[in-house]
């Protein structure tokens, strides 16, 4: 009789039925065991992680923080003291979640820093007390604005009654957590396995079953999405491929941002991008929309002189796009400078430095490869050369970064950058752009100015949020003056999803559509 | 014994070397293989102690001396990426792997042979300049492009076969049923793979066979009134087959290691595919992982 049933089964998986009772996702690669010491980090990883385990708050689909495992947090003490009241809330085997259980996993992380993402999240945590079963207390001993976001929001709470008699938690695999999938099966290389979380306090969670493959290739992606093997992808639509998608009625497009930012960086430590005026004039001769049209096909918004992306809480609009200059006008400020035309057409300084110059991109990113190359183009009219050379990421990453330290200097005059998304998310401007490197840690073009050092610090320790605006605001203007880097564009994602399996898709701004809010009422 | 052993010794000996000492003549730090993303947010402190825990802060030769030690005990260590053993990851792709590469090898040198022998016997037939044609045809065709041709034909214009995995993802079948379903799965991928592979035996066959065909003992055979059947498969196919095993020999090397290109995009996603993705996020972190994550934690 089992037999026969099997049988039956493959007989219409053999016909193409039965796909539809279901959500098939395709992700691109394997993304490790799942639990918050084992998962892949990054994108997807961290977003299947978040379905299976829960954080005391949450970015809602604007990336703002909410309370989710809480049912309310407040501050008091300017940012330093905060109390949490949880929700009356479960593990997936029924235990209630508790206090202890937050107190847990902040000190947990803690004592296993080497193995976690999470050791930075909960490095700012002075004290956690846990008055009653519901409330937790935690002092913090500096203000830390980004203390809902970065930790509260991020880190994951873990069952103190299953991990705290873990000493290794990289071998363990026990995936229970409060989230509104249950992780039912992992088969290595192929496929995960989730259903519902059937008492899952945030409401209703649909489809019952999700099943994530594993689809290495894009265009087997959606060759797959194509054939109706799969009905969405955690991959955004190769921009080529969107009008294609977009004429088929058997689609929904799902558009919006991505905070991941590329950048044109400068060491603005080496002559002559050490001088503000020079740096001005690359940026009028660089046309970051003509990158974008040409590139990425219009798929991306063009980059703010601010570095904030237009759609970052704390963006400042008065910063809107770069002093474009004309060929005249460039030629002129650079003879101010004493740049002078030699006679193959390379500007020669004073002191006799050409303006020529190696432009170091990364040779796995066609995208930055190709950018560099336009960039290439629209200096060279005004006399000056940058060479592109493509080097392997971590090469590259050694000369502009080495170590990781911007205390270590630098050894490069310009590069194809980026950050990803947590920079955007957090408004990191103090570590992009405080002159100290123990706080400018991100700062590896070594910018300096004292006014915006003065700013970023007092931007960490500002919990008020219209505060917190207005000093953005400013340390944007002066960064859109001075140009430590150029932000040349953000990419924006489409998904294609096919509504008539599933439609309840959300965007969530900065991360895309693989997020709990999209299996939520 | 030992003397003739030795060579090989010292050339495993090497290899293993290369492959310890490669990674780390690379620039770039080790650390965001180790901690992702966090790498730039650790302090110089944090990042020391990362190191140390891996043991990366020891002498190069303290690290090589543990690495073979841990070695010979049959231990890899842990991927620094799935944070899961090495082995563990080898042994859960190899089976998927080896049935790939496996049936398609053994397709393809069959059918070699068989049309090799063929076109060798009837030269300048119509099998044999079809055959000829084919074979330049498809030893001419890129892989990867004859897979991708293969999936929109038959998973997307006719969608009679799956696009992607070794089974269904969510079907839990069991014995025949799964079997079938897995054979369903491996048809596209196996197909390209023989197609890839089949060229090269059916030229090397048709080549020896054409210079066995013309030996005096052929003839003999021919005259004793032997069918021409005997005399193709048992006198003359067997004493062409040594180029003939030589090159299954060499395939047969490749079968683990080979096919990295083809599982990117394949269903049957195998070991191989597995370091294909960790060089897909720009690294080499299998090949790296296995010789520095020597310290298994």
């Amino acid at each position: 009789m089992r037999r026969i049933k099997s049988l039956l089964v493959v007989l219409l998986l053999l016909l193409g039925l039965g796909k539809a009772q279901q959500l098939v996702l395709a992700i691109p690669a394997e993304e490790g065991l799942l639990t918050p010491f084992t998962y892949v980090t990054g994108y997807p990883g961290y977003n299947l992680l978040s379905l299976v385990y829960d954080t005391v708050m949450i970015p809602d689909l604007n990336g703002v923080p909410q309370p989710w495992l809480a049912e309310r947090v407040s501050s008091t003490n300017g940012g330093r003291d905060w109390t949490i009241r949880l929700k009356n809330a479960q593990w997936h085997d029924g235990q209630p979640i508790t206090s202890a259980d937050v107190q847990f996993s902040y000190e947990y992380y803690r004592r296993y820093p080497v193995v976690s993402r999470f050791t930075t999240a909960v490095r700012s945590i002075g004290q956690i007390r846990t008055p009653d079963a519901r409330t937790v207390q935690i002092s913090l001993p500096r203000p830390d604005a980004n203390f809902e976001l970065s930790t509260l929001a991020d880190v994951p709470i873990l069952p103190k009654h299953i991990w705290e008699s873990v000493t290794d938690p990289k071998a363990h695999r026990n995936n229970i957590g409060s989230g509104p999938y249950r992780l039912v099966e992992i088969r290595p290389g192929q496929s995960y396995r989730f259903e519902a979380n059937p008492n899952y306090f945030g409401g209703r969670v649909a489809p019952q079953n999700l099943v994530v493959v594993i689809i290495r290739e894009a265009a087997t992606t959606f060759q797959a999405l194509q054939a109706g093997q799969i009905a969405a992808s955690s991959r955004e639509l190769l921009p080529e491929l969107i009008p294609q998608f977009a004429n088929n009625p058997s689609f929904r497009l799902l558009r919006g941002a991505l905070f991941t930012s590329n950048l044109l960086q400068f060491n603005t430590t080496a002559a002559p991008f050490n001088q503000v005026a020079f740096r001005q004039v690359i940026a009028g001769l660089v046309d970051p929309k003509a990158i974008v049209d040409t590139v990425l096909l219009g798929q991306a918004t063009v980059g703010s002189p601010g570095f904030l992306h237009p759609q970052s809480p704390l963006h400042n609009p008065e910063v809107a796009g770069y002093a474009r200059l004309s060929l005249a006008q460039a030629e002129q400020r650079l003879d101010q400078l004493g740049f002078r035309k030699g006679p193959d057409g390379v500007r020669v300084g004073q002191d006799g430095q050409r303006l020529e110059f190696e432009l170091l991109a990364p040779a796995n990113n066609p995208l930055r490869l190709r950018a560099a190359e336009l960039i290439a183009r629209q200096v060279r009219p005004a006399g000056i050369v940058f060479q592109v050379r493509a080097l392997e990421p971590n090469t590259l990453t050694d000369r502009v970064w080495p170590e990781f330290d911007v205390s270590k200097g630098r050894n490069y005059t310009l590069a194809m950058f980026g950050w990803s998304a947590p920079v955007m998310n957090q408004a990191n401007l103090r570590g992009l752009f405080h002159s100290k490197p123990a706080l400018g840690n991100l700062n590896i073009g070594g910018y300096a100015n004292p006014t915006v050092d003065t700013l970023t610090e007092r931007l960490v320790t500002t919990v008020d949020l219209a505060e917190r605006k207005t000093l953005a605001a400013r340390v944007q203007s002066l960064v859109a003056r001075d140009l430590p880097f150029l932000t040349l564009w953000y990419p924006d994602a489409t998904y294609a999803v096919r509504p008539a399996v599933f439609d309840g898709w959300k965007f969530q701004r900065g991360q895309g559509i693989l997020n709990k809010f999209s299996f939520l009422p | 014994m030992l003397r003739r052993s030795l060579p090989h010794l010292l050339v495993l000996l090497l290899a293993l070397a290369i492959n310890f000492f490669l990674p780390r003549a690379m620039p770039g730090s080790p650390l965001p293989y180790m901690v992702g993303e966090e790498a730039g947010r650790l302090s110089p402190e944090e990042r020391q102690w990362v190191l140390a825990h891996y043991g990366l802060e020891r002498p190069l030769w303290e690290q090589f001396g543990l690495y073979l030690r841990r070695l010979l005990q049959g231990d890899l260590g842990r991927s620094l990426q799935d944070k899961q053993p090495v082995l563990q990851l080898i042994l859960e792709r190899l089976p998927w792997t080896l049935l790939l590469s496996g049936s398609a090898l053994l397709l393809a040198s069959g059918l070699g042979l068989l049309l090799g022998a063929f076109a060798a016997r009837y030269r300048g037939g119509w099998l044999d300049r079809t055959g000829f044609a084919g074979a330049v045809l498809l030893d001419a065709m890129p892989s990867f492009w004859l897979g991708m041709l293969l999936i929109a034909l038959f998973a997307v214009q006719w969608p009679i076969l799956p696009v992607y995995g070794a089974y269904t993802a969510w079907a839990n079948l069991q014995g025949l049923a799964w079997l079938l379903d897995v054979g369903r799965h491996l048809i596209l991928p196996a197909l390209t793979l023989t197609l890839s592979s089949l060229a090269g035996m059916f030229l090397v066959t048709r080549y020896a066979m054409l210079g066995t065909l013309h030996q005096d003992y052929i003839r003999t055979a021919r005259a004793k009134g032997l069918p021409e059947r005997q005399v193709i498969f048992k006198h003359a196919l067997r004493n062409a087959a040594l180029p003939v095993v030589t090159l299954f020999m060499l395939n047969l090397g490749s079968l683990v290691g080979g096919r990295w290109w083809w599982r990117r995009c394949s269903p049957t996603q195998g070991w191989a595919g597995s370091c294909t993705r960790r060089r897909a996020r720009g690294t080499t972190l299998f090949f790296r992982g296995f010789c520095s994550s020597s310290r298994s934690r």
